[in-house]
């Protein structure tokens, strides 16, 4: 693992990045499946559609046939990346991929896109707040939520190198560049990113942009917070939260997701398991169904801004 | 009852307030809101009651919410100052109808597929309670491609529901192209006979033809009913029927200005 945080104050659009990275996996001849159910136009690999047919198929509006035909394929020796929002790659394909995936041990690469607040106008019907929770009890199921476009990227890439199953947990729209190009990671392992000694954020997805920006705002207060962007949200990485939770005085965990099942509640766990005495404060949906806005407005309404946040933490800090 | 002409006069209403919405929001689903409006028009003039015999409506394909949502607000059911509010913040008007939501929507929707289950759904209940009340529900013909759908038709058939009539919305599009390159050319004619299922086509832009095939789908005992309805995507502007594939829009300078000359043509004509 070898990376850097990008000095740089630069944005990149995250659907952009998967269909060059998926193009340049066929260009190196990588037996690659892309693989849609009527959301190509969505994901930013449509081109691949028109320009690599062997390497692309778009199954209709079929989720479910999707899911168990794409695990299958890769039988055949392909490497499958299928693609769609969120609910329709989780919540209702959750059988297809206990069975014709996770049981099978077929690969699969899942590009989840717009999970959360990210839907914006699509609503409730096209938010996911229950994801992960979903997919965290599927045995042998790998969930990451980048970052950002260098985390993405190598996402893609180590799928490619390894097989298994990932869910990727990601927006298609620019977020910033936290990392510097050629950043690697290592599988299974969050990222230190701010080192502070009162509270300890954690957080995932774009999130970490969140808690990036709250960190400045405790240090204004005088309040010195560590920023973790957990990437891996399963395999968690035990070792370094068993380190954090050691050393600081609280934690807040940041996820745009419901409370239960989430990583809040895991990383609860690990702190009751280890027996320390440190509190814990979650950002997270509190148990509700998703609507229709802007960005600012969803934030506000779910209570996942940066100001939740701060406050959140100087509450974990209060005796 | 209204005649075909005040049913040719409820459809121009209801495409220019649908108009108005999207072009007040700047983006929307466009082709696929259009392509139902005369349906949405014989409707909700002449079948649906509201009164003491509750019938139901379904939109499955869900994304076609704003011509639904003008059809109810020009009946009265959504106050006419909530009706630009379409996806604002806190609005009663969501993309995707949502039943607690918006004065009027029967059922909440917007996953493809679910819409149609909800319809079986109700019209089965209804009918083993021995309750009176037809369901009407509008399928999309990309949405057709769910498994679900198959799954409701067989039900629907299996179970004789003769107060039922689905709605399909063949315009022949989906997202990512047309139907039969995305996905495969069906004939539905047949594919409906096979499962026991009485279909009629008829040209679903046009409200004589759509009123008719109605009432032969009304009083038809023990079998399900089909309404295929032929239609173009985007209906009911020129600029946006000749369009590719007007699915969702993003409204560009050029596509704001083709709205806004229809609006004042159909508001002349
Ligand atoms: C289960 C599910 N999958 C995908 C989508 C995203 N989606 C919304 S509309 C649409 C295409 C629908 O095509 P069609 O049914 O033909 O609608 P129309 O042409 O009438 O607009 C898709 C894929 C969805 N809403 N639900
Ligand atoms: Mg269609």
């Amino acid at each position: 693992m070898s990376w850097k945080l990008n000095k740089a104050n630069e944005v990149e659009e995250i659907r952009k990045i998967y269909g060059l990275t998926l193009e340049s996996l066929i260009k190196e001849g990588k037996p690659i499946m892309v693989c849609d159910a009527d959301l190509a136009g969505s994901s930013g690999a449509s081109f691949i559609y028109t320009k690599y047919p062997n390497n692309s198929v778009n199954f209709g509006i079929c989720e479910a046939n999707m899911i168990a035909a794409a695990a299958a394929m890769s039988m055949t020796g392909l490497k499958p990346y299928v693609h769609s929002f969120a609910p329709f790659v989780s919540r209702r394909v959750a059988d297809q991929l206990y069975v014709s995936a996770g049981f099978a041990k077929n690969d699969i690469h899942i590009y989840a896109t717009d999970p959360g607040y990210w839907s914006q106008y699509n609503g409730a019907t096209h938010t996911t707040f229950e994801d992960l929770a979903i997919m965290r009890s599927i045995p042998g199921v790998n969930i990451v939520a980048p970052s950002d476009a260098v985390q993405f990227k190598w996402v893609l890439e180590y799928y490619e190198e390894h097989g298994g199953i990932f869910y990727n947990r990601c927006t298609r729209k620019p977020i910033p560049k936290l990392y510097e190009d050629g950043s690697t990671f290592e599988f299974g392992k969050a990222l230190w990113t701010h080192k502070g000694t009162d509270v300890a954020l954690i957080a995932i997805g774009a999130s970490v942009n969140d808690a990036i920006q709250a960190r400045e705002e405790l240090s204004k207060l005088g309040i010195s917070a560590s920023v973790i962007d957990l990437f891996f949200v399963k395999p968690i990485d035990e070792e370094l939260i068993k380190q954090v939770i050691r050393e600081h005085k609280s934690v807040v965990t940041i996820e745009n997701h419901n409370r239960f099942g989430g990583i809040g509640e895991h990383i609860g766990s690990i702190i009751a398991n280890e027996g320390v005495q440190v509190k814990l404060r979650q950002v997270c949906v509190n148990d509700r169904y998703g609507e229709v806005g802007d960005f600012k407005y969803l934030k506000e309404t779910f209570k996942l801004t940066k100001e939740d946040i701060v406050i959140a933490a100087i509450n974990s800090l209060n005796k | 009852m209204k005649n075909y002409k005040e049913m040719e006069l409820f459809a121009k209403e209801i495409r220019i307030l649908t108009s108005q919405m999207f072009l007040h929001r700047g983006d929307g689903h466009i082709g696929g809101a259009f392509s139902i409006i005369e349906s949405l028009s014989v409707l909700f003039s002449n079948y649906i009651n509201q009164g003491k015999v509750k019938d139901y409506f379904v939109l499955s394909k869900g994304h076609a919410g704003p011509s639904y949502y003008a059809t109810l607000a020009l009946l009265g059911h959504i106050p006419m100052d909530q009706i630009c509010t379409l996806n604002e913040n806190g609005t009663i008007l969501p993309s995707h109808p949502d039943r607690h939501k918006t004065p009027g929507v029967d059922c909440t929707t917007g996953s493809l597929g679910q819409g149609i289950s909800q319809a079986v759904g109700i019209a089965y209940g209804l009918k083993i309670q021995k309750k009176s009340g037809m369901v009407f529900c509008i399928i999309g013909d990309g949405e057709f491609q769910e498994g679900e759908v198959f799954e409701a038709l067989q039900f629907a058939s299996g179970k004789k529901l003769d107060n039922l009539i689905v709605f399909l919305d063949y315009n022949k599009k989906q997202v990512d192209g047309l139907v039969k390159d995305v996905s495969c050319a069906t004939n539905f004619t047949l594919f409906f006979e096979s499962l026991g299922i009485h279909s009629v086509t008829c040209n679903g832009n046009d409200i004589q033809e759509v009123d008719t095939a109605i009432k032969q789908c009304m009083n038809n005992d023990d079998v399900a009913n089909v309404v295929i309805l032929d239609t173009v995507k985007g209906f009911g502007n020129k600029f946006f029927e000749k369009q590719f594939n007007p699915h969702h829009v993003t409204f560009s300078k050029e596509e704001m200005h083709a709205l806004t000359e229809s609006v004042k043509e159909m508001k002349k004509g």
